[in-house]
């Protein structure tokens, strides 16, 4: 019950209010913040009043559409001012806005689109040709908008599309028309964000405009973020990262953001010294990166004095803060969960993935969903102490999401163990999915993919350790009866069918695949021989994979 | 206690130590365990030899008779889900649970199976009835012949190898669906596991404080988680002996418990309030029984009741979702209340954006369990009715209820529609999609009105087409071919028009507040008999 002691995390809990729809709170930043620059978008800069008023246009032309409060409309956009008015636009819309990888192609983006729902799509127009080649697969689409900086009014291409879609340029529809009330509150869906399935195909996230506002605050508290700290981020905003612990801090808090669409390793300390950097969001590889940069005489002569984020190697979790003068704040999240552990600056534990945050209870469980005992690895399961701070379901998976929360537990699919103070000690990963520079890859899509080669009878895909940190993407075949495979044609092939970062570094032909006696594929005796002396490695030709 | 969790486990557990122990006694027939362990291992043998495994699913629709349990035992140990169907239920209603739970085979009387070829199309899955000819309880006709495979119970026991089927079950494994009425839709069919029915059981024991041997007396039907769970499965916990009936009697109840020696009995109001009613008797307070549980005790005779028969009345909140949730126990009551959460449940009461209610005030029930298991896993074929039950990882009771300071629990209705008759919940819904076939209906609500015994009785309120009459007696008849017995409304009431909001909802609660009009018709003062 809520009176439980244990209710009280490291910090104190933040909340939110029911009328606090996206809309209603970034109208309530922009009165407070005023036209002061707030956001520096790959160069574009925004104050509170301008992102507001951009995404109200947008919400105003989407109306104009004639799109409704909970239609999905899907973005699929590289980092830019455009892509945050599409963004906000449509939640100010009470519509719902469906985020695409942009690496997104073939069947996957198709599926997305459909198993969505979605009504219409904005896409920036070095993507549109993928959206072209599939817009005849996915029945609910009506609506194409075309974002071109460079040429913003013009109907610059000839999309070829079928004739019950509408193509409209980004620019056009923006309209000062007033924009009716959605009716919504704060629990109402604000994003179905896609997570790569492990067993299945790929699963929306019903995150509602509740858990985006949480999780922003959050975060603030969290890293104690104050008006005077300038953020950085290079990740993309069709994940939560920069979505909600970057731009929605910057409005919440009225700190600065500088959001760029690339990382650059070697350009970074210089970059933090120009804008004032106080902070930045890591995952993946990219503090790894920034310690194999040359040792510089002024690699501690910047502002920045915390970076946040996961997960961290813990063997470079000390050597970095020193080297670097910065301290990292590590915590546990995806996106169903958000941030479901932390380690405060005044009650951390290096190496482990802090406790349970406040809202949050944590619990690791044997494969009966008997709680384990201190320091026995076991799932990381999680569930909120309050309404609409995590997930609310998948999609119209309502099988997935049964399955998911059995016996009223998130199961997270990643394993871990909790010290006898109950901080939190990830281990991996039970799901069947590869993690790869802070992307997942599911294992199911890419052996799905690779089953239709021609030459291909039986494909397993797994992560094998990378030299960065996480993992690359290595598949095992068996071939067709006299069938013979050249490896380069193999990828040239699925990179028409998949995102560039799910196509396969290592392939390796195999007699036979090990299985169990009910025929499933034994991986783990994969990946244990790893990359063998008959494995294929991409790199060693010099394959290049485009993105 | 040191001893099997899975319920078809702990019957061989204890044929083994003490097989000529009468488990369960009826009137007139009882059941050993010895009995009962050779029988169901029979049974099963013959059911795996017509194709029932892991996993299938049986229906029961059995009157309580020691066929029941070896039924029961039977699909138990071979994994095999029991789906156990009011004994009152055909027509749609019977062909909607089927296929619901998708049922390949029936274990019914010969008096019933005519019910099951009736909906064999409605229920494709449906293959077999297995018919008890010389039930106990109910000596019926032959079977009839239909669309579906008949088999004899007795020939099939008599038939079958007496070696225990050579499967393991674990306590996760689902071990019965139990349909529970719908609100806004059709029945429910609510999955539980072998662990979820031994928590209930064990909760149960706990709180009653029962000891090796306790003589426990149930009349409730045996497909309702209360006599199976809190009376059959905990005399096998207890080492005791069920005493079972298939229904109540009022007049002989105190001499049953003298004659059996019963030391405690499952209530539920209208029986206290029937047991209350009768005059007093010298003997009153000369029985063996020693407490009785169930909900709700009226509070006007709480006291008196226990003063005069001396019995000690433990009030628990339940449903056959969580089995018991909250509990007042001997040592720690308050009057009035459900009493507080079990120990394994976290009980909180929610405001409608399920924000936690300030103390004392009214909202939904919500629970979970701190254990695995401990609750319902989902309802059967209705994966978005779980998720609207389970939304922000709380199961959504549908009663409303308020907390106070000390966490005891005050229940105060229902927020579903749906309406509470002598135990059995009704499906407004499904009443009023039965009377609405009726070709002179136009429209109808149907809602629940007090009862002079505690809780509901079902009253109809219906608008004719243009220029049509009809008969109360008439959309009673109508019901009986459709609706379980329970279900058949009592009150029926004709009116121009039913009272609607500006979007067309019709406004119960309005005619709550006009409840029993001089223009209402009572079936009792008619002396209209209802079929059981």
């Amino acid at each position: 019950m809520s009176t439980d002691p244990t209710a009280v995390g490291p910090h104190d809990p933040v909340s939110v209010e029911r009328h606090e729809t996206i809309g209603h709170w970034l109208r309530g930043r922009a009165e407070q913040l005023g036209d002061r620059p707030l956001l520096d978008v790959v160069g574009k800069h925004r104050s509170a009043v301008d992102t507001y008023q951009g995404a109200r246009d947008i919400a105003a032309g989407l109306v104009g559409l004639g799109l409704a409060p909970g239609d999905r409309v899907a973005v699929m956009m590289v980092n830019s001012a455009s892509c945050i008015d599409a963004w906000l636009g449509i939640c100010i819309a009470g519509m719902i806005e469906v985020p695409i990888n942009t690496s997104q192609r073939g069947d996957l983006l198709a599926y997305l689109l459909t198993q969505s729902g979605t009504r219409a799509i904005i896409v920036d127009v070095a993507l549109a040709d993928r959206v072209e080649r599939i817009a005849a697969d996915v029945a609910s689409l009506e609506h194409v908008v075309v974002c071109n900086d460079d040429s913003p009014r013009e109907e610059t291409l000839g999309l070829d599309l079928p004739s019950r879609l509408a193509l409209h340029p980004f620019e056009s529809i923006r309209s000062d028309a007033p924009t009716p009330d959605p009716g919504i509150d704060c629990y109402a869906t604000s994003t179905v964000l896609y997570t790569s399935g492990t067993t299945g195909p790929s699963k929306g996230v019903v995150l509602s405009h509740c858990a985006n506002i949480y999780l922003a605050r959050h975060t603030a508290r969290l890293m104690e973020y104050t008006e005077d700290d300038v953020l950085f981020s290079a990740f993309p905003l069709f994940h939560i990262n920069a979505k909600y612990t970057s731009t929605f801090v910057a409005i919440e808090v009225g700190s600065r953001l500088v959001l760029r669409d690339r990382f650059s390793a070697s350009g970074f300390w210089d970059l933090c010294r120009e804008e004032g950097i106080t902070a930045f969001n890591y995952q993946g590889a990219l503090l790894l990166m920034l310690y194999k940069q040359p040792e510089r005489a002024d690699d501690r002569a910047h502002q920045v004095t915390k970076a946040f984020g996961a997960p961290c190697p813990v063997d470079l979790w000390e050597p970095f803060e020193e080297r670097f003068g910065v301290m990292l704040n590590e915590v546990y999240g995806m996106t169903e969960i958000a941030i479901a552990s932390e380690n405060p600056k005044d009650d951390r534990r290096i190496g482990s993935a802090g406790r349970a945050s406040a809202q949050f209870e944590m619990r690791i469980v044997d494969e009966n969903d008997e709680p384990v005992p201190p320091r026995t690895a076991g799932e990381i399961v999680v569930r909120p102490r309050v309404p609409g701070v995590m997930i609310d379901r998948y999609f119209d998976m309502p099988e997935a999401t049964i399955e998911a929360f059995r016996n009223l537990w998130f199961h997270t699919g990643d394993r871990g163990y909790l010290d006898e103070d109950d901080f939190l000690w990830f281990v991996d990963r039970l799901k069947d999915c590869i993690r790869r520079r802070g992307e997942n890859i599911s294992s199911f899509e890419v052996e799905k993919t690779l089953i239709n080669h021609p030459a291909v009878l039986e494909s397993a895909a797994y992560g094998v350790q990378s030299d960065l940190s996480e993992e690359d993407v290595m598949v095992a075949l068996v071939l067709q009866p006299d069938a013979v495979l050249d490896p380069i044609e193999l990828l040239d092939w699925c990179q028409k069918r998949l995102a560039h970062f799910a196509v396969p570094r290592y392939v390796r032909v195999v007699e036979e695949l090990p299985k169990t006696p009910s025929q499933r594929i034994q991986k783990f005796k994969l990946r244990d021989e790893g990359i063998t002396n008959d494995t294929w490695d991409r790199e060693s030709v010099g394959y290049e994979v485009r993105r | 206690m040191n001893q099997p969790e899975i319920i078809g486990d702990l019957v061989a557990h204890r044929a083994a130590l003490r097989p000529d122990h009468e488990l369960i006694r009826f009137a007139d027939v009882s059941l050993t365990y010895g009995q009962l362990d050779d029988r169901a291992n029979r049974l099963a043998d013959s059911l795996t030899a017509v194709g029932l495994t892991r996993e299938s699913r049986c229906a029961v629709q059995l009157p309580n008779s020691v066929e029941f349990i070896i039924a029961w035992i039977a699909l138990a140990r071979l994994g095999v889900v029991e789906v156990p169907l009011s004994t009152s239920l055909r027509g749609d209603l019977l062909g909607h649970q089927l296929t619901t739970a998708r049922c390949e085979a029936v274990i019914t009387t010969a008096a019933w199976a005519d019910r099951f070829h009736a909906v064999s199309e409605l229920a494709p899955t449906l293959r077999r009835i297995v018919c008890v000819d010389q039930a106990s309880a109910h000596d019926g006709p032959a079977p009839v012949a239909g669309p579906l495979e008949v088999l004899s119970f007795s020939e099939l026991v008599a038939r079958g190898a007496s070696t225990p089927p050579d499967i393991v079950i674990r306590p996760q494994d689902p071990a019965v669906i139990l349909f529970t009425s719908g609100t806004t839709g059709p029945s429910k069919g609510v999955v539980r596991s072998h662990r979820a029915n031994t928590i209930l059981s064990t909760s149960g024991i706990d709180l009653m404080g029962y000891e090796r041997g306790e003589v426990l007396f149930n009349a409730f039907p045996l497909f309702h988680a209360n006599a199976r769970y809190n009376t059959v499965l905990t005399a096998m916990i207890v080492d005791g002996t069920a005493v079972l009936r298939d229904k109540f009697s009022v007049s002989n109840f105190w001499d049953v418990c003298r004659e059996e020696a019963v030391t405690a009995f499952n209530y539920m109001g209208a029986v206290l309030m029937m047991l209350n009613k009768a005059g007093p008797r010298d003997n009153d307070a000369d029985n063996p029984v020693r407490r009785a549980f169930g909900a709700p005790a009226p509070v006007e005779i709480f006291h008196e009741f226990q003063d005069r028969f001396g019995v000690k009345l433990v009030e628990v909140y339940g449903s056959t979702e969580l089995g018991i949730a909250t509990l007042n126990t001997v040592d720690d009551f308050r009057l009035g209340s459900c009493g507080r959460a079990a120990d394994f449940y976290e009980i909180e009461i929610h405001d409608p954006d399920d924000e936690q209610c300030p103390i004392g005030e009214v909202g939904e029930i919500v629970a979970r369990s701190r254990e695995p298991f401990a609750m319902f896993d989902h309802y059967a074929d209705m994966p978005e009715a779980t998720v609207e039950a389970f939304r922000n990882q709380w199961f959504h009771t549908g009663d409303r209820g308020r907390m106070d300071e000390d966490g005891y629990v005050f229940y105060v209705d229902r927020t579903k529609d749906c309406i509470r008759r002598r135990g059995e919940n009704i499906s407004s819904w499904e009443v009023e999609r039965s009377i609405s076939a009726h070709p002179d209906v136009a429209e109808v609500a149907v809602i629940g009105v007090p009862s002079e015994l505690t809780e509901e009785e079902v009253l109809a309120v219906i608008v004719l087409k243009p220029d049509r009459s009809l008969e109360p007696a008439a959309v009673l008849d109508h019901c009986q071919e459709r609706l379980p017995g329970f279900a058949v409304p009592r009150y029926v009431r004709f009116v121009a028009e039913l009272p609607k909001t500006p979007s067309e909802r019709i406004e119960k609660y309005r005619l709550r507040e006009h409840g029993l009009t001089a223009d209402t018709w009572d079936r009792t003062e008619h002396g209209y008999e209802v079929a059981r």
